[in-house]
């Protein structure tokens, strides 16, 4: 007794919640239609049209009100399928048939702008020898700037021994990255002096001598370089350079008297290796020759010339860097 | 009896065609021949022409012809706003008809930073009616740029109408937004906009200005290149729309261009189908020697059509020349290809593009003394392509015809382009005969004429001889006129076949104007015979 009562509960409460249901589709598709025809609201219309129930949305005022919901949504494919839907339950509704060849020409025209982009990028591309998205560390002009240590090449002439070395300069590529021709500005704080070279030079009196504090020189080169190794995230140059050394001596004497070595300017040339690791890191090796390996010195009784050796080998590390312009 | 009536019914027939293709040619009582310096003839809608002419210390002279070809005025001209007698700083920017005026754009180069000067001419006096400075590109040229840095000031007519734009590019800029600024007037002069560049990607260490129009009072379209570093990272073509009284920029960029390198174009509005026609030359690879510098550097070229209205694209077709190429192999008779660069981009009125192409070469010659070494320069003017496109983007016809020619000094491509706007720099350095070479392309309702200068030993050369004698110099050269017949090309003198006679006529390529309502060409001709040279102005109507 109870299951029929249960069953006939049930039953009356399906029959009196049907006409709610189909109610509420209906509301949900003129809701739908209104967001599309009063405000173009394309999100809206297809809010109201996920809320029809599953059963009526084999309806042609579904499929039509979705078709517009997809059309109004730029998505062709989706509302070429939905009108075809509705065309298949109401057909030759002229209005929808020719929406439909207006979309599939729309479609084709997109397809193939899209198909001739492709044609056009995979074309320039294979003449370019460009993969897409391969790029090379060495592919613009940079700066650097950057420190590191140098060595005095002649033991026994040379002024001081060692350096300390402040580094920058400027990277112009040439000949599309296959060289660079770079400016090189190196500030050398020059230690290790060399007091038996100084005391030799000055021909310093026995009993008496002198020294050497902290020297100064400044190279300034400009250098071309063939781009040897020109990948992803390592790059080797390997060149040749030339310029101007101005090396200053700092000599004190402690005994009285007017002897004095005379600074030293003097053209150089070398040679030069520059190896970059990503973007911003790039080693330094420079061999600096200087054209006037001499030296003027001054004492009480004469003016004369010694041997001296400014000859440099530099190492060092630099940060690189875009040029700014 | 029958035989002879046919014989003269083809006789008349054939008589009847030549003197249909017969241009007619008028010209104006003979003038000093003008010297180096900028010459330029401007036809305008009441029928005169005016012929500017400066030299570099000489000022503006004005010339006008009246539609009787009878030289009616000629005035020089002085500036108050700037020293015409300091010509060597100056780039014309542009000579157009507006308003029934003749306006000359003027940029100055004084201490270094380039100021835009619009002057004003009557058409039926020559004498000056008003000039105004437009402004400056609002940074100095650099004494040592950068490679490829550089600023100047570009003048864009809407060939339509006389609405134009001023375009100010500052290529030192460091901000990418204040690279470029733009100046829409209407034809009164009237200033209808100002706006600065919004660029489309503030990423971009360079931003060039490439291309522009201008659609009417409406609004205007600039193209231009972007990228993150000079050798094209990440580089791109934009396409940007602003409307008059707007200052919002709208860009787009063309999706086929992505890593492009190095980018140039030539964009026009194509009103037969309501887009802008863009094209693009970009370049690919180079194989140059490291230290002869000899090789060849490449390029690639497409051929865009673009919706005004969203900037999206509606085609894009790589322009290979095919056409050109076919031809070649089997009228001329040759395995080779063509190598041209594109020129020129013309939109005809049946909705096709014309693409002028030139074989172009750049020299340097290295010559030691004793005593010094110098570099000379020089440009090889080769054979002329043209490439015929269907409005779909399919090529139609292409034809090779073959000269070669020698100029002084490096020319860039696209230059036919720019100098049909009357572009032209004393900078550039180019030497008085360089202004005889090149060619032009004349076309008519019915016919498509090429013509340029050339030696008459060339003229009994078959097309398919390679080997030609190269043109140096302006003394004794003839204007060869080609008409292009679809499937080949009918060769003659343009003046008249000299045959033995020690005289010849030569017209000057870079000073010519074209009606194209009435197919009227018009340009500054030499006549030689023996050693007398005299010039005249000579207007020549195709048919």
């Amino acid at each position: 007794m109870s299951n029929i009562l249960k069953n006939a509960f049930w039953a009356i409460a399906l029959l009196l919640a049907h006409p709610v249901l189909a109610q509420t589709d209906a509301d949900n598709l003129a809701n739908a239609r209104s967001a599309l025809s009063l405000n173009h609201n394309c999100e809206d219309a297809i809010h109201y049209l996920n809320q029809v129930s599953p059963d009526n949305r084999q309806t042609a005022d579904y499929y039509l009100c979705m078709a517009r919901t997809q059309d109004c949504k730029n998505n062709n494919e989706q509302a070429i399928y939905y009108y075809n839907k509705y065309l298949g339950l109401k057909p030759g509704t002229d209005s929808v048939v020719k929406r439909v060849a207006e979309l599939k020409d729309m479609s084709n025209q997109k397809a193939r702008v899209n198909n001739e982009v492709v044609v056009a990028k995979n074309t320039y591309q294979t003449a370019s020898k460009n993969k897409k998205r391969r790029h090379y560390l060495l592919d613009d002009n940079f700066y650097t700037s950057g420190m590191g240590y140098g060595k005095g090449l002649s033991g026994a002439n040379s002024p001081y021994g060692s350096a300390f070395i402040l580094n920058g300069g400027s990277g112009f590529m040439l000949m599309h990255n296959k060289a660079v021709l770079d400016f090189n500005t190196s500030t050398c704080f020059l230690t290790s002096p060399n007091d038996a070279w100084v005391n030799n030079a000055l021909q310093a009196p026995a009993g008496t001598g002198g020294g050497m504090g902290t020297g100064f020189a400044e190279i300034i080169t400009l250098g071309f370089s063939p781009v040897l190794i020109n990948q992803k995230k390592l790059a080797l140059t390997a060149g040749v350079m030339a310029g101007v050394n101005i090396y200053l001596l700092n000599v004190n004497i402690d005994y009285t008297g007017s002897n004095s070595i005379d600074d030293k300017f003097s053209f150089c040339y070398g040679i030069k290796s520059n190896l970059y690791l990503g973007e911003h890191v790039m080693f330094f090796a420079h061999l600096i020759l200087n054209a006037a390996n001499t030296a003027n010195v001054t004492n009480d009784i004469a003016n004369y010339t010694v041997p001296a050796n400014y000859n440099m080998f530099q190492l060092g590390i630099s940060y690189k860097f875009d040029s700014w312009w | 009896m029958r035989k002879l009536f046919y014989s003269l019914l083809v006789l008349l027939l054939t008589s009847a065609t030549v003197s249909a293709q017969a241009p007619h040619i008028e010209k104006s009582e003979a003038f000093d021949e003008p010297d180096n310096g900028y010459n330029k003839v401007l036809m305008m809608k009441n029928g005169n022409t005016l012929f500017f002419h400066f030299a570099r210390k000489e000022g503006i002279e004005v010339n006008v012809f009246n539609k009787a070809r009878k030289l009616t005025s000629t005035k020089e001209i002085e500036s108050e706003l700037w020293d015409t007698r300091k010509m060597k700083n100056i780039t014309v920017a542009g000579l157009y008809e507006i308003n029934n005026e003749a306006v000359l754009f003027i940029v100055v180069s004084e201490d270094r930073e380039p100021t835009l000067y619009r002057m004003r001419f009557n058409s039926t006096t020559g004498g000056r009616l008003g000039e105004n400075e437009l402004g400056s590109t609002g940074g100095k040229t650099k004494r040592f740029a950068a490679l490829k840095e550089y600023n100047s000031i570009y003048v864009e007519k809407d060939p339509e109408t006389d609405n134009y734009a001023v375009i100010f590019f500052n290529g030192y800029a460091s901000d990418p937004d204040e690279k470029i600024k733009v100046i829409h007037f209407d034809g009164t002069h009237k200033r209808l906009n100002v706006a600065t560049y919004d660029a489309p990607d503030d990423n971009f260490k360079y931003l060039r200005f490439i291309g522009a129009v201008v659609d009417g009072a409406n609004r205007l379209f600039i193209a231009t290149y972007g990228s993150s570093s000079w050798t094209g990272r990440d580089g791109k073509v934009f396409v940007s729309s602003l409307k008059a009284g707007e200052k919002k920029w709208v860009n787009k960029s063309l999706a086929f261009s992505e890593d492009f390198k190095d980018t140039k174009s030539v964009m026009s509005y194509n009103h037969n189908d309501n887009s802008l026609q863009l094209l693009t030359l970009s370049y690919t690879t180079s194989d140059i020697a490291y230290f002869t510098g000899r090789g060849r550097t490449k390029y690639m070229s497409f051929l865009s059509s673009i919706d005004p209205e969203t900037l999206e694209l509606k085609s894009v077709k790589p322009l290979g020349g095919q056409k050109i190429n076919e031809y070649a192999h089997t009228v001329l008779n040759t395995d080779l290809d063509y190598h041209g660069l594109p020129q020129q981009m013309i939109i005809n009125k049946d909705n096709s593009t014309t693409i002028l192409c030139e074989e172009i070469r750049l020299r340097a010659v290295t010559t030691r003394t004793q005593h010094s070494t110098y570099t000379r320069y020089y440009t090889d003017l080769g054979g002329i392509g043209v490439s015929e496109i269907n409005a779909d983007g399919t090529e139609k016809s292409g034809y090779w015809i073959r000269k070669q020619q020698e100029a002084d000094g490096l020319y860039e491509p696209l230059y036919i382009s720019s100098r049909g706007k009357g572009r032209w720099s004393y900078l550039q350095g180019f030497a008085d005969h360089n202004s005889y070479l090149s060619y032009d392309y004349i076309y008519t309702d019915k016919n498509r004429y090429i013509i340029f200068n050339d030696d008459n030993a060339n003229f009994d050369r078959d097309e398919d001889e390679k080997k030609r004698k190269t043109v140096r110099r302006v003394g004794k050269l003839n204007t060869f006129c080609y008409s292009l017949n679809g499937t080949g090309v009918n060769k003659s003198f343009l003046f008249g076949d000299p045959g033995d006679n020690d005289v010849s006529n030569s017209v000057h390529i870079d000073a010519s104007d074209i009606d194209k309502a009435t197919g009227t060409y018009c340009t500054i001709m030499v006549e030689r015979d023996g050693k007398d040279r005299q010039a005249k102005m000579v207007w020549i109507k195709f048919e």
